[in-house]
């Protein structure tokens, strides 16, 4: 913000300062999801992905850490079929859990626009859901721009279907939280943009701590990154989801550990 | 009330402010034109199975130079071994199992409802949750699903198909299979008056209902498959069962079964249940009585050895992959051998193996080659050799006899022809490609762009040189994991564009008089002239050689009318600081002139359009390092490394002493422009200085903040904005372009 304002010329930035601190003053300057909604509020600040890799996180202490792990991934194409999670997953049994769904469309073409589709889906996901241990459900999908209204239809069935009171968790890719701003109204409890693998040049730096122009109140709660790539800035009040390529090591715990201290 | 509508207004501006005002991001992910696959062959796959496999570069994955390999030792792959290479591997690497084993359900599925009108309504999963509570693991494999069709449609023929012994048959292989996700649902056994060959299949149901029920609740966790075991035995010691010699199969199936289950922590496999699995197999594949099930027997041994004796198995597949006999199983062995490469298992100790692995060192590479003599081990050579090496000429001695019919000639004619050129014979390596080019045509298309990339190199007229320079790509990845071929040009994206190496060379190596030569030929595409003309125009422009400038002037404006008005305003300067201005003052006009042409990232934005991704002008490399004019770090990509990696290329052999002079001295001063975001800002503010009466002043000033806001960034803080904000706002406040320029940035 500050960095901002020193980029405007001087009268401009009076100005502005001064309609900030109005903004702030009637509440405006809150943004919307800044606050984690019921059920995630009680979460640990770290969460750590379990993915498709054996995994024995039982040494994580559950007041410091949640876990979401790969519980299942659905195929839409070439026919729909889901594959659970064919690896080992060990945790205490104090952890939080969210079981993530991960969606691969792939070359789904006009098949995503069948209406009975995104009910079908929704049906599988909930499986994922109604796990005794399921605390939160995320899903994973990387939706192209032609498979948007089929997530949008997907998530409106999911929520309906979903047990009362369970948050329902998105990925979102980091440039859905900015310009791209499609998934405003989107019927979830968070959106965590990814900010790692974001392809040529998104990332703007490098060097840890880069910025990243978000402007979606869903994604202000949280941040996805990886233990292999710079972070970007967190503040002290997002929760932070941690991806490490390949199964999580002491040493990948403890290089997450000297990644969040700074 | 008043107040409302002026808070609205405020809280309006204040959002709309304090939102971030970079709006364009997505992804982003932006499709790469392909000319050499780095990793791997060309498609389609099936020809490169066949042993098309054109030039083996030492950074394809180890699979791929497995084949090679293979066809290198002239021991081609059989019918049956590329048949499964193509069901386990595309040209991406290994591909997953189709999902076989839900269709084979749904066969089982759909042939029952065949005899029997209301089948089990709960429909079959074959994933089953593990002993741990958050996986799962495939319990009832195709095979099974295949078998049970096969015998149901024996039976109906043998008993009937309304008969009441068939509808028990299916009652009983319903309750096997309902065993697939969960439970413990066991059939009971038939009266001993049945049909023998009933009670027979009664026994494997039952023997297999407690194999696939294994694990499940209210059973300690190997009791279901200890009581499998005892009647797979059971079914094994009865030569007259059809079943008996998959039962004893069966019985090692169960146990590597057991073996996943027990599994303690930080294991995968219980190895004492695998050690038991191992020595069943063995006795198996030992009795000749048991030849039915030797196939299925040799697979799971695979298995049990992959985890119990990972060298072993690595020595084994070592050599069975090498050839000598056809391996029917040749893709899950190649997954095999590749993965347990990967975990890093024993030095090699055998000659694929070691081949695979680099060679090792220069001398073991040499000292295997004079050993054997062999063609993987000379192109092994040919991939490391450097011209100062001792064994140069010998290698390149032994290169040259490699005739046009072997496999490997491709391969060496291309490394032959590049290390005569590194070693200073243009020569020879106009020669070899002389010759190589007579076989083109058996030649895909990675291979004949190596070709031609060394052509251009070794060129020795302008009309070789300009023919080399363009190539259609093979196809596109779009940076999300998919990858379009480019079978047909009909797309505009596969059509002619520069090669990675030729835009290096036009960028850095050759005069604005040769860059604009190319760009007015009279046979070079007319997309790649379109483009190239007003490339040449800034180029000239920039190096101000107005004369060059306005010879492509006419050219650079057919191909962006927009761009003629400025081409007049340079043409009519007259200073050359004034000409300066005015090619400065075109080029921020026109965010897609640059003094380069691009290649694997063509700039598919509007020429005079902002590109969201800040693919405008140029950045501080002015083109030449391929690559970077994109912003794409390079180091996965074997061009990239073929670039970068090795020193800059040298000048065409076709230039003269005095163009090659030019050429240096030109590329000296274009490149220390650096970054247009600092260069042209930079001029149109002295300019702005020294004739702020020029109307064109404010306007440049402007385009100027733009050319910061949109263009490539070093990374260093630009204080050119600020600059040219400032005299903008201070000379030109009224003006409109001060108006349309109300932030400046870093």
């Amino acid at each position: 913000m500050l960095r901002a304002i020193a980029r405007i010329n001087v009268s401009t930035r009076i100005g502005l300062i001064l309609l900030v601190s109005w903004a702030v003053a009637t509440g405006m300057g809150k943004p919307h999801g800044a606050t984690r909604p019921a059920g995630l509020v009680d979460f640990p600040r770290l969460t750590v992905w379990a993915w498709e890799h054996p995994e024995d996180l039982r040494s994580l202490d559950p007041k410091r850490y949640a876990v979401a792990y790969l519980d299942q991934t659905i195929f839409i194409a070439p026919q729909v079929s889901s594959r659970p999670r064919l690896q080992r997953l060990l945790v205490s049994p104090a952890m939080q859990i969210i079981a993530v769904v991960r969606i691969e469309a792939g070359a789904a073409g006009a098949a995503i626009d069948d209406p009975k589709l995104p009910v079908q889906i929704a049906a599988m996901i909930v499986r994922s859901a109604q796990k005794p241990r399921t605390d939160v459900l995320q899903i994973d999908f990387d939706a192209t721009r032609s498979q948007r209204a089929f997530y949008i239809n997907l998530l409106r069935e999911v929520r309906k279907k979903l047990p009362e009171g369970m948050p329902l968790s998105i990925t979102a890719l980091a440039s859905w939280c900015a310009g791209d701003d499609w998934i405003s109204g989107l019927p979830v409890d968070e959106a965590v943009p990814m900010f790692f693998r974001m392809g040529i040049d998104a990332r703007p730096s490098s060097l840890p701590g880069w910025t990243y122009p978000l402007r979606e109140p869903l994604c202000e709660t949280s941040a996805g990154v990886s233990t292999d790539e710079p972070w970007p800035a967190i503040r002290s009040d997002e929760h932070i989801y941690v991806f490490h390529p390949g199964s999580w090591t002491p040493a990948a715990m403890a290089k997450m550990e000297a990644m969040v201290k700074p | 009330m008043r107040k409302f509508p002026k808070a609205l207004i405020l809280s309006t501006l204040a959002v709309l402010v304090f939102l971030p005002r970079l709006g364009e991001t997505c992804g982003p992910f932006f499709s790469t034109a392909t000319f050499v696959r780095a990793h791997g062959p060309d498609r389609p796959m099936a020809d490169f199975a066949r042993g098309r496999i054109g030039v083996v570069l030492p950074d394809w994955h180890e699979a791929y130079r497995l084949v090679a390999y293979r066809y290198l030792e002239s021991k081609p792959l059989s019918a049956g071994e590329q048949r499964s290479l193509l069901e386990h591997y595309d040209a991406e690497r290994h591909i997953e199992p189709p999902d076989w084993t839900g269709k084979a359900a749904q066969g089982w599925t759909s042939a029952g409802a065949h005899y029997n009108p209301a089948p089990d309504p709960t429909g079959l999963t074959d994933y089953k949750q593990s002993q741990s509570e958050f996986s799962s693991y495939s319990n009832c494999l195709a095979p099974a699903f295949d078998t049970a069709v096969e015998t149901l449609q024996d039976r109906a023929r043998r008993f009937g198909a309304a008969s009441p012994e068939l509808q028990e048959w299916i009652r009983g292989q319903d309750t096997v299979f309902s065993n697939c996700s969960g439970g413990a649902n066991i059939p009971p056994d038939l009266p001993a008056t049945s049909n023998p060959l009933l009670r027979a299949d009664r026994a494997y149901q039952i023997a297999a209902a407690h194999f696939y029920a294994g694990t499940s609740e209210g059973h300690e966790i190997t009791k279901g498959y200890e009581i499998a075991i005892e009647h797979f035995q059971a079914i094994a010691a009865d030569k007259s069962s059809p079943w008996h010699s998959i039962s004893s199969y069966l019985i090692a199936r169960t146990l590597v079964r057991e073996a996943g289950v027990t599994a303690g922590d930080g294991q995968t496999y219980n190895p004492a249940y695998l050690a038991k699995a191992e020595a069943q197999l063995e006795a198996i594949l030992n009795d000749p009585a048991q030849q039915s099930v030797h196939d299925d027997a040799e697979v799971l041994l695979g298995l049990v050895n992959y985890r119990l004796h990972p060298d072993q198995r690595k020595a084994e597949l070592g050599k069975l992959l090498a050839g000598g006999k056809p391996d029917i199983h040749f893709g899950q062995d190649l997954i095999d051998y590749t993965w347990l490469g990967r975990r890093g298992i024993s030095p090699a100790t055998d000659d694929l193996t070691d081949w695979l692995s680099g060679g090792g060192t220069p001398e073991h590479a040499i000292a295997t080659w004079r050993r054997n003599r062999s063609l993987p081990w000379l192109v092994a050579l040919l991939w490391q050799l450097k011209p100062r090496d001792a064994a140069f000429s010998e290698v390149m001695g032994a290169a040259a006899k490699v005739p046009p019919t072997s496999e490997a000639y491709a391969t060496v004619a291309y490394f032959r022809a590049r290390l005569a050129r590194e070693s200073g014979n243009d020569e020879l390596a106009r020669h070899v490609l002389k010759a190589a080019r007579t076989q083109s045509n058996a030649f895909p298309p990675s291979a004949i762009h190596l070709f031609q990339d060394e052509q251009m190199l070794v060129a020795t007229d302008f009309a070789t040189f300009e023919s080399s320079l363009w190539q259609n790509p093979i196809e596109y990845d779009d940076g999300i994991g998919d990858i379009v071929p480019c079978n047909t040009a009909d797309s505009p994206e596969c059509g002619p564009q520069f090669s990675p190496a030729a835009a290096t060379l036009l960028n850095s190596r050759v005069p604005a008089e040769v860059f604009a030569r190319v760009a007015l030929w009279g046979t070079f595409p007319a997309n790649l002239r379109q483009r190239m003309a007003p490339s040449a125009w800034a180029r000239a422009a920039l190096l101000d050689q107005s004369k060059l400038a306005q010879q492509v002037a006419e050219a650079a404006g057919e191909a962006q009318p927009a761009l003629r008005p400025y081409l007049q305003q340079y043409a009519q300067a007259q200073t050359r600081e004034e000409r300066q201005f005015a090619a400065v003052f075109a080029i921020l006009h026109f965010p897609g002139l640059r003094p380069f042409v691009d290649s694997s990232y063509p700039r598919t934005t509007a020429f005079q359009k902002i590109d969201s991704y800040r693919d405008n002008w140029w950045c501080r490399d002015v083109g030449s390092l391929e690559e970077e004019v994109e912003y794409k770090n390079s180091d996965d990509d074997y061009q990239g490394k073929l670039m970068q990696g090795t020193p800059a290329p040298h000048f065409p052999v076709f230039l003269d002493a005095g163009e090659r002079q030019r050429a240096a001295a030109e590329w000296q001063r274009l490149s220390s422009y650096g970054t247009a975001s600092r260069a042209l800002p930079r001029i149109a503010i002295d300019w702005a200085r020294k004739h702020p009466e020029d109307a064109r002043v404010p306007e440049a000033l402007h385009l100027s903040v733009r050319a910061i806001r949109y263009g490539c960034e070093d990374g260093k803080p630009n204080p050119l904005s600020h600059e040219a904000f400032t005299i903008l706002h201070q000379n030109y406040p009224k003006s409109e372009w001060a108006k349309k320029t109300p932030f400046w940035f870093k």
